[in-house]
């Protein structure tokens, strides 16, 4: 419960301290950030950049979990969810592998994950490129 | 006799039409053994010609039960697209090579993409395999009864475009 109450204070001194990221603020890249889509977060840390994907609420929790241990051991840390960008990779995912086996069992994972997937042989680089499409 | 003549012709013409509108209207087969939810769904739908297959053949030693869907037309084609949920971004790759694609779903619910990794009752659903011809403008439901059938299918249909 603390440790709960602790995160939600973090946010929110966070929130104020640095502004809450609203649809059409710019980042430190200068890309629009966008509140659209669930999962993908951006975060920084000591200045640089990086993204995570927490999806369930368990990897949401693993990721506040970090940022609390990051602030603790000093660091200045900002996030905030961010979807446009993983938004277009979630869309359509690609593999190429010259081997049709690797291919095949690529697809197969893929279409359990509920993609829809198709696999073509390409001429110019005689590699199997297999497309995931959500 | 030039009237019977008249007649005959006009009688013989009007039954190879009636039989051609009987064919295709009436369903290519019907369901012998039990009905099919998808099947029943379709039958229906003048935009689909819906068929039923006991044995449609895999390899040389499996066949399996499937339910074929195809499109009458071109926009009926395009209306399948959207209640199947196809993505967009595969459609406009389609002019580039791609026929085939397949996507995983319930059994009963081939217009929704089954996510098996990510479910709590994936070990008790009953998944189906889904195969999409854009050449042939048709959505094929393979209703494998195994995990070897479903392999087995898969094997088939994601290698189809090569």
């Amino acid at each position: 419960m603390q440790k709960q109450f602790k995160l939600m204070a973090l946010m929110a001194v966070l929130c104020m301290a640095t502004g809450c990221t609203k649809e059409g603020d710019t980042d430190d890249m200068g890309i629009t950030v966008a509140v659209a889509t669930a999962h993908t977060v951006t975060y920084i840390v000591d200045g640089r950049q990086y993204y995570d994907n927490p999806q369930t609420d368990e990897e949401w929790n693993a990721f506040l979990d970090r940022m609390a241990a990051l602030v603790d051991e000093g660091y200045a840390v900002q996030f905030w969810r961010s979807g446009l960008r993983m938004a277009a990779t979630k869309e359509k995912v690609t593999y190429s592998t010259e081997n049709l086996d690797d291919a095949k069992a690529w697809c197969k994972q893929k279409v359990a994950e509920g993609y829809t997937v198709t696999m073509v042989f390409n001429q110019a680089t005689g590699k199997y490129d297999c497309i995931a499409y959500k | 006799m030039k009237r019977c003549r008249i007649v005959l012709v006009l009688s013989t013409i009007a039954v190879v039409l009636l039989a051609v509108a009987l064919c295709r209207l009436w369903p290519r087969s019907e369901p012998t053994e039990g009905r099919c939810e998808v099947y029943d769904r379709y039958c229906g739908d003048r935009a689909i010609q819906v068929s039923y297959l006991t044995d449609y053949p895999v390899n040389d030693t499996l066949s399996v039960a499937a339910t074929v869907l195809e499109a009458r037309s071109y926009s009926d084609w395009l209306q399948m697209l959207e209640v199947f949920n196809v993505p967009k971004e595969l459609v406009r790759d389609v002019p580039s090579g791609v026929d085939v694609c397949v996507w995983q779903s319930l059994k009963g619910s081939p217009e929704e993409k089954y996510n098996s990794v990510m479910a709590d009752e994936a070990e008790e659903a009953v998944v189906e395999l889904v195969s999409m011809s854009f050449r042939n403008r048709e959505i094929c439901v393979f209703h494998t009864q195994n995990e070897q059938e479903y392999d087995a299918v898969f094997d088939k249909r994601i290698t189809a475009n090569l």
